[in-house]
């Protein structure tokens, strides 16, 4: 297992992806990323849509409907930061699967009001 | 800052509210793996606590935020899970002392996981061959090869996940000089993993480009020189172009093998052997088979093998190695199939190839039946050679593995057990990586391939699945993709090989079980190239235009048992009784042992059917095979027409008799129309056939509700579709008593008949005028008006037709003379049983200009009321006598006549004597003549009718004859 690590110029440490990183819930959420999450929410309570998702299956097949569905509410100038918002859900569902041996998930994302 | 959540083993929560909760102490970790990572809340002023077993919601009630609530169900991943925690060191979760992790235990590798964060939201867009290989590798990984090549899968994946890291913060030199380092070691991971042999390479096609793609995109937009890895890249081009691969080793191998001709060692049948496999490595790979190269190279000799085997290739590899490698993944792509599935497929082709030479090299030790079912084997292999994915080829390897298991196994034989056994394992294996290559070429899920074996193995019979119950199950576009394969094998049912029909009474299973004793004669060397001419045939389906140019069903049925190469129409109507000679035929296969008996006797009921059918279809030898009754029988192909009832004994090509219309057939009898009467030697069909030459055109139903057997309905080439007459409904007492005339036409029928009537005018046709109410008419308006010129052929123009000016060329003048000639009689035009808006039983009101009446009044002394009333009963009573009457005696003292008979009847009615309620001793009754003079109007004012109920009976010169009733 690849364990490099380098460190930038600012000192900021790189590491590996399998390395023993920090799993999600352990790093701060971005300021972009809650950016993301404040203009897609923000969109569908101004527009009153409503959001339910169902997936179940193997992990890469819920998170491919998540984001397949997910795509079809968001118009294409939110596309950016609907992208930067699955990531990190996505995110969260590989660190949870990793960290629990997940294999098969049953999913529902959805808005509540 | 973090978001809400709730993770445990077995259940996850993630909320993500709005930044402006930011600052709520429920912005935290709500729950993790069972400890607390925040032990207060605020719960929106509800109160704080300890909520660890309540959900995410009710802790951050009344935020608006995104939910995902997700639960692992597959009870293996919680026990792995569990195995973890108590095999690992335990939890380590971050900021958890209760937390567990899996890091410390045993770690399965994830590509998916992987693949997920390498792709991120541009999941959607991967492709799915790519997905469900990852998959499949998570899921069933189980051989040591297949943890290898997962952990190798991993590790490219994952090393692309940095890369993508790294691109993020290209900005920094220590990041750039790290992804060009990556990059070089996931080059030349790639490389150095496949290089041995090109079809056992860790990474596909798809996953090979997937990387040089994400390669590409990652460095996209960094400063990191891609140059360094030119030759790695075009290394990994070269993978990933299977056409690239297959010329490079092929042209390699030839020259190889040539330098080997040029050796003066080898004789000339081993020169002609590695000549011919350079042929086939230097020939046009669309025009030879992946699997007869792969044939040429299992009948090599083993001198011949030894030799090339000596040799190598560049690499180092072998010549046969790599030539194999690249054909199963030339086989794999042509296909669509994996090329694991590929290699099992040429595997299991070898393998049978090798046991059956070795079956046919002590011949001696082989019984007829035996002998038989090897020389069906060589020909379903060489189809098969052509065609891996066909289901026609399928069905054959079934049906001979069935075959092959009886004749070798269960029955007494000279054959070596432990060679019969390799024989009978070779042909399961064969098959059974054939139906793994026709379900992933077709997108077979298990229970639709396991519908399909059935329905291709399982004897016939009503509870056997059915070839429909399988296409029930197919979307649309397999129903496409598959449309032409369900066609081969009804054709290859219909031959006589065995292929099981569904449907014990189905129409064609007449035809096969006629062919079925066929197919275990030794005696019958027609079977094999029967057999040459379908596989020829079905070659031709792979396209649809081309199924047309196929033989139809009853010429390769009649080639099967050729004896004077003449159909066996088994379409004829000789055989609508065919179950009885196939009950024979049957009862002799069970009866007799010996194929050959059975063989004689199948011929000679067959040949004496076919006698009986010259006789009645006289045919000279240039005729064609195929009769055109027979050609117009198949309709457009439909593998999934609806099947006939299941009680329909009669052969669907019964139906091909039914007295099909012809240009020179006279045209189907219309209602109303001059019926000709059924032509004796050509009796009416009876009514179920012809249903089933309208189902023969339906639309076959999607549904598949119908599970009964599929019919081969093949079109003929050049042949028009057949005009297929309207049709009764089976119930129709018409098609029941066919020979029955219709009812002679009455004149109403000519005068209605649109063969008598002239052209119907485009010219929208005036209504009839319709008299009002009160409108002064005479007797005499009831007589048809002279007509001026009314004779037929009179060129002047016709005043009284409709379409006026004369355009009817007087035929209106023939038919009004017509209705004249009827004038004494009844004129159809008039007579109320013809007009739906007249009532014939009601009678009009007689309208009495009042001076009239009163005039009549005053002479008879009768109410009014009583007047019309007598007026009407005289009407009903003498009818054209009435006139008469009142031109002799006068209208008031008709009237009085009217009413003193009127008065004799009540009395005898009140007597209970018969009367004679018709009136007509009045009519010669002279004893009171009239006084009256009748005015020349006053008829007229009797006879005026209500402009609604015109009375028909004074058309004419008189009135209509009929029986009166007296009140």
């Amino acid at each position: 297992m690849t364990q490099a690590a380098v460190k930038s110029a600012q000192g900021f440490e790189v590491k590996d992806h399998l390395g023993s990183h920090d799993f999600i819930w352990d790093k701060p959420l971005e300021l972009q990323t809650q950016q993301s999450i404040d203009r897609v929410l923000e969109f569908f309570l101004r527009n009153g849509r409503m959001l339910n998702i169902q997936a179940k299956g193997d992990v890469v097949t819920v998170a491919k409907k998540i984001v397949s569905d997910m795509r079809h509410h968001i118009p294409d100038t939110l596309q950016n930061d609907m992208n930067e918002m699955m990531n990190y859900l996505l995110n969260w569902l590989c660190d949870y699967c990793e960290a629990t041996n997940t294999k098969f998930l049953d999913v529902e994302f959805s808005l509540k009001k | 800052m973090n978001i809400p959540a709730r993770i445990n083993p077995d259940h996850i929560e993630i909320a993500f509210p709005h930044s402006r909760h930011a600052h709520d102490k429920a912005a935290t970790i709500v729950d993790l793996m069972g400890g607390h990572k925040a032990r207060r809340f605020e719960m929106n002023g509800n109160g704080s606590s300890a909520k660890k077993d309540l959900g995410l919601l009710s802790v951050i009630a009344g935020q608006q935020c995104f939910l995902l609530t997700g639960s692992r169900f597959d009870q293996q991943d919680i026990r792995d899970f569990d195995n973890n925690i108590n095999g690992g060191p335990g939890l380590a979760m971050a900021g958890n002392d209760q937390g567990a992790s899996p890091q410390g235990g045993a770690h399965q590798p994830r590509p998916d996981l992987a693949l997920i964060r390498l792709m991120g939201s541009a999941l959607d867009t991967t492709p799915p061959a790519l997905i469900n290989e990852i998959s499949a590798l998570v899921h069933t990984a189980v051989s040591e090869q297949e943890q290898e090549k997962q952990i190798a899968i991993n590790d490219v994946l994952t090393q692309l996940v940095d890369l993508k890291n790294l691109s993020e913060i290209d900005a920094l030199p220590a990041g750039q000089e790290r992804m060009t380092v990556l990059l070089q070691e996931l080059t030349q991971n790639i490389l150095s993993t496949s290089i041995e042999n090109f079809d056992n390479q860790t990474f596909s096609h798809a996953i090979l480009d997937l990387v040089q793609d994400q390669i590409v995109t990652i460095t996209k937009n960094t400063s990191v020189d891609l140059n360094i890895l030119q030759q790695d890249m075009q290394s990994i081009a070269v993978r990933l172009d299977p056409t690239t691969q297959y010329a490079q080793i092929t042209q390699e191998s030839a020259a190889v093998l040539k330098t080997l001709l040029e050796s003066g060692t080898i004789t000339q049948e081993q020169r002609a052997e590695i000549e011919n496999l350079v042929a086939l490595l230097e020939s046009d790979p669309e025009t030879t088979p992946a699997l007869t190269l792969s044939r040429s190279l299992a009948t090599l000799s083993p001198a011949v093998m030894e030799m090339i085997a000596a040799q190598n290739l560049s690499n180092g590899t072998d010549i046969i190695a790599s030539v194999k490698d690249v054909l199963h993944v030339r086989l794999s792509q042509e296909m669509g199939v994996s090329v694991e599935t590929a290699r099992a497929v040429d595997v299991a082709f070898v393998a049978l190839l090798d046991n059956h030479a070795q079956m046919m090299a002590q011949p001696e030790n082989l019984s007829p039946a035996q002998q038989e079912i090897l020389s069906q084997l060589n020909v379903s292999l060489a189809a098969f050679e052509q065609a891996p994915a066909s289901l026609a080829n399928l069905a054959q390897i079934l049906t001979l593995q069935n075959n092959i298991a009886e004749q070798f196994t269960t029955q007494e034989t000279n054959v070596n057990p432990g060679a019969a056994a390799e024989l009978v394992a070779a042909t399961t294996a064969l098959s059974e990586a054939t139906v793994a290559l026709v379900a992933q070429n077709y997108d077979l899920n298990p229970a639709q391939i396991t519908l399909l074996t059935q329905a291709l193995t399982a004897p016939a019979s009503p509870s056997s699945p059915s070839l429909e119950s399988f296409v029930a199950t197919l979307s649309e576009p397999q129903k496409l993709d598959l449309q032409a394969e369900i066609a081969k094998i009804e054709i290859l049912s219909a031959s006589g090989i065995t292929v099981p029909i569904s449907e014990t009474n189905a129409p064609l299973q007449n035809v096969q079980n006629i062919q079925d004793v066929t197919v275990i004669t030794p005696e019958t060397p027609s079977l094999v190239s029967t057999f040459a001419q379908i596989a020829t045939a079905s070659d031709n389906f792979d396209a649809p235009e081309n199924i047309s140019t196929v033989p139809s069903v009853t010429e390769i049925s009649a080639a099967s048992v050729d004896t004077e190469q003449t159909p066996i129409t088994v379409a004829n109507q000789d055989l609508q009784e065919p179950d009885q000679q196939i009950n024979n035929i049957t009862a002799d296969e069970q009866t007799r042992p010996d194929g050959a008996e059975i063989a004689v006797a199948s011929v000679a009921t067959i040949a004496a059917t076919e006698s009986e059918i010259k006789t009645e279809t006289p045919s000279t030898p240039d005729t064609p095979k195929t009769s055109q009754t027979q050609v117009e029988a198949r309709p457009a192909i439909s593998p999934i027409t609806p099947p006939p009832p299941a009680n329909e004994n009669k052969s669907p090509v019964q139906v091909t008799n039914q007295p099909a219309p012809t240009p020179a057939s006279p045209p189907p009898p219309q209602s109303g129309a001059p019926s000709q009467p059924p032509a004796p030697a050509t009796p009416p069909p009876p009514a179920q056939p012809e249903k089933k030459v309208e189902e023969f055109f339906q639309k076959p139903k999607a549904g598949g509700e119908d599970t009964q057997k599929p019919e081969v309905i093949l079109p003929k080439a050049d042949v028009p579709p057949p005009v297929v007459a309207p049709v009764a409904p089976p119930s129709s007492p018409i098609l029941q008593q066919p020979s029955a005339p219709p009812p002679p036409p009455t004149r109403l029928d000519t005068f209605e008949s649109p063969v008598a009537r002239p052209a119907v005018p485009e010219t929208p046709e005036p209504p009839p005028r319709r008299r009002f109410e009160g409108e002064p008419k005479t007797l005499a308006d009831f007589m048809p008006p002279a007509p001026v010129n009314d004779e037929p052929g009179d060129p002047s123009p016709c005043k009284r037709c409709p379409l006026g000016g004369g355009s009817c060329d007087g035929l209106c003048k023939t038919e009004f003379n017509k209705a004249r000639g009827k004038v004494d009689g009844e004129s159809p035009d008039n007579d109320p049983k013809n007009d739906p808006n007249k009532d014939p039983d009601r009678d009009p009101e007689p309208k009495i200009p009042e001076e009239e009446l009163e005039k009549i009044i005053k002479e008879t002394g009768l109410p009014e009321d009583e007047i019309v009333r007598l007026i009407k009963k005289g009407q009903k009573a003498l009818g054209d006598d009435l006139e008469k009457r009142v031109q002799e005696k006068g209208l008031a003292q008709t009237l009085l006549d009217i009413k003193q008979a009127k008065e004799l009847e009540s009395e005898a009615i009140k007597e209970g004597k018969e009367i004679d309620t018709s009136l007509k001793h009045l009519k010669n009754d002279g004893a009171k003549p009239s006084t009256i003079v009748v005015s020349p109007n006053l008829g007229e004012k009797i006879a005026a009718p209500t402009s609604q109920n015109t009375p028909k009976t004074f058309q004419g010169n008189g009135m209509r004859q009929r029986t009166p009733r007296m009140n």
